[in-house]
């Protein structure tokens, strides 16, 4: 960590942080509270500079995994290494990682400047130096003139600025966040999104990222893990865990998901494309891909169903329906059929379709 | 006739109107403090106006000066308040000492074992006063437990002067104020956000650094009202410096007590305790700017 920061501050400013990302492997992590197994052998590895998102609902361990690498939590059994050096024997004080914290953790005696200069005064840089720096972090987070500023006379998306440009102002290898941004309202968190993404290819800090918020996961992530009850799902980048989910609860937890048990779609799908691998025994449609309109360029498979309801959503309608043999089942339609989805009404017939490439053969959970 | 009615009527409602743009809803939520305010009124108000018209008045009920003339003539007056003042942040200073690692401790606890230590804590307070000044003498005096077992393991021969000293009154102020310097620094350590201790950890601090920095700034408005609250108490402190002073320690509410007693003498009582009572807001007053300052430095270090 040391070697970083001096080989960070003898370098250009705009090389300033590439390559002081650190590369992470958890094996076969455990924790549990009583009964409660919090983490069962979570296996992960980050490769340098890399961001991983971890999604989960409440309780499905990932925070817990991110106070186990923090070094707030000991965990029962397994290793983190950081940089190949394991690291459950250190302190969380000795670890040198940045932390943002859901609530942003800012110490409200302590001005802005104090706050993001803390890092950098309890390692007691020269002074001059701790003005340069933090003047310089405060403008990466666009907070510049904000220094003076008591932490009580800021918004919660400036306070979330302030945490951020604490966590990174010794130039940690190893960024996490835990629920950044949860507190604030819609619009500022998708900006926030947005701006920790570009900081994070300013800055290449291998970081791990804690949400419950699938959309934030997909927007930020290289890779994202999927948590639920202490066990990780799948790890996969964005575009594969949407598309190509290994599981039905990965294929309900991102997006909307219609999965059928194999042996049923066969009889409500006409034309039903047969699964490559072995052992895949629901199928599933993402909402969206449904369609009104045969697509005369590709394979498809149709579907029967009676309309129940149809729902204007803005973008998109939702239509609610059941296939003939009485399972329900919600297909999202696009723009592209505003015409025919206009003629839909409840208890009409209609018939779907889809691309043989949107038709996915997943497992059942375990 | 009807018509008269009616106008009665308006009349009332206009009335009834004024009434409550008055006392209405913007007044209504403080009426609830009139009780709160005629008892502090009664009770600490007067009482103190009463004290400074006594103390403008000589032995034969002239207007005169001369109880606080006497003040500044006799030397014995000024010792008296030094002896007070200096025994009192003795007592603060100690109750610092012993009280900020206790509440640290306390406070890092679980909800149960936390209410368990405050329980203890508590505990003594439901004792006399007097029973805790004689408890310390019977262990501080000549032939008490501490110097008798000194004698008998042989460290001593003659028995240290324990007892009858600032030092048994201060010790025994100590037990009394300890749980009312507590109370408020316990509650003020127990709010501090945990993820604020976390947070500096995770940036690197050690456990001894972050106390310094974080926890004790954020737990010091709980130790200053403490300290404050304990400061207070003991300027007024009557029984224990009589018993475990001996007569050596001479605080003001023992002057007033004989300036009554004794010698029947109310003008002299009441200015005694107006000048403590004054003393006390100046003093108040002097750590209240030296706080402000403090923290307009604090706050402007990086300007």
């Amino acid at each position: 960590m040391a070697f970083g920061f001096d080989a960070a501050r003898s370098a250009g400013a705009s090389a300033r942080n590439s390559g002081t990302g650190a590369d992470i492997e958890i094996s076969s992590l455990t924790k549990t509270y009583g009964d409660f197994a919090a983490l069962r052998n979570v296996d992960l590895s980050m490769k340098p500079g890399e961001f991983v998102a971890v999604l989960g609902s409440s309780g499905s361990g990932k925070s817990t995994l991110l106070m186990a690498l923090a070094g707030f939590i000991r965990p029962d059994s397994g290793s983190i290494r950081v940089r190949g050096k394991p690291v459950l024997g250190e302190p969380a004080n000795a670890r040198g990682f940045g932390v943002v914290f859901q609530n942003y953790a800012l110490f409200p005696h302590m001005s802005v400047f104090e706050n993001v200069a803390f890092p950098l005064r309890l390692r007691k840089r020269p002074k001059a130096e701790i003005n340069e720096r933090v003047e310089q972090v405060l403008e990466t987070v666009k907070l510049g003139h904000f220094g003076a500023r008591e932490i009580s006379a800021l918004s919660g998306g400036q306070r979330q600025r302030v945490a951020l440009a604490r966590a990174i102002i010794y130039e940690p290898q190893v960024l996490l966040m835990d629920e950044p941004l949860s507190a604030l309202d819609k619009s500022l968190r998708e900006e926030m999104q947005i701006e920790i993404r570009e900081l994070h290819e300013k800055l290449h800090i291998t970081t791990l990222y804690v949400t419950h918020d699938q959309r934030e996961a997909l927007t930020m992530a290289d890779r994202i893990a999927v948590m639920s009850k202490g066990e990780i799902m799948q790890i996969d980048t964005p575009e594969r865990i949407y598309r190509e989910p290994s599981n039905e609860f990965v294929a309900r937890f991102l997006g909307e998901a219609v999965v059928f048990a194999r042996i049923d779609a066969e009889q409500i799908f006409r034309n039903l494309p047969q699964p490559v691998q072995p052992g895949r025994d629901l199928v599933m449609v993402r909402g969206e891909d449904f369609q009104l309109e045969p697509p005369l360029d590709e394979r498809h498979c149709e579907i029967s169903a009676i309309t129940r309801a149809v729902v204007f959503q803005g973008d998109s309608w939702l239509v609610k329906l059941s296939t003939t043999e009485g399972l329900p089942f919600d297909a999202r339609i696009q723009r592209a059929d505003a015409q025919r989805v206009a003629s839909l009404s409840a208890g009409d017939e209609a018939v779907l379709y889809i691309r043989h490439s949107d038709v996915h053969f997943i497992r059942e959970d375990a | 006739m009807s018509a008269s009615v009616t106008s009665a009527e308006i009349f009332a409602g206009e009335d009834h109107g004024r009434f409550s743009r008055l006392f209405g809803p913007s007044l209504r939520p403080y009426l609830g403090l009139l009780p709160g305010i005629a008892i502090v009124f009664l009770c600490v108000a007067l009482p103190c106006l009463w004290l400074l018209y006594l103390s403008a008045f000589d032995d034969g009920g002239k207007l005169s000066a001369i109880n606080y003339e006497r003040m500044i003539d006799q030397v014995s007056y000024r010792r008296i308040f030094a002896m007070t003042f200096v025994v009192s942040l003795e007592t603060v200073l100690c109750c610092v000492i012993l009280g900020v690692p206790l509440a640290t401790f306390i406070s890092s606890l679980g909800r149960r074992s936390a209410a368990l230590f405050v329980g203890g804590i508590l505990f003594p307070l439901w004792t006399s006063l007097l029973v805790r000044a004689y408890a310390w003498l019977v262990i501080l005096q000549r032939n008490g437990l501490i110097n008798n077992w000194l004698i008998s393991t042989g460290l001593i021969e003659e028995p240290l002067p324990l007892a009858f000293n600032t030092f048994a009154t201060v010790l025994g102020m100590t037990h009394i104020m300890l749980p009312i310097f507590l109370l408020p620094v316990i509650g003020a350590m127990r709010g501090i956000d945990r993820s604020l201790i976390r947070a500096a950890a995770s940036m690197g601090a050690s456990r001894a650094y972050t106390y310094q920095k974080i926890f004790l700034p954020l737990a010091l408005p709980g130790i200053l009202a403490g300290a404050t609250l304990v400061f207070v108490m003991s300027l007024g402190f009557y029984v224990t410096p009589a018993i475990l002073g001996g007569g050596n320690v001479q605080v003001v509410s023992m002057r007033i007590a004989r300036s009554l007693a004794t010698y029947s003498n109310f003008g002299a009582a009441a200015a005694i305790g107006i000048v403590l009572l004054l003393s006390t807001f100046a003093l108040m007053g002097m750590s209240l700017i030296v706080r402000r300052i403090v923290q307009a430095r604090q706050g402007g270090m990086h300007a």
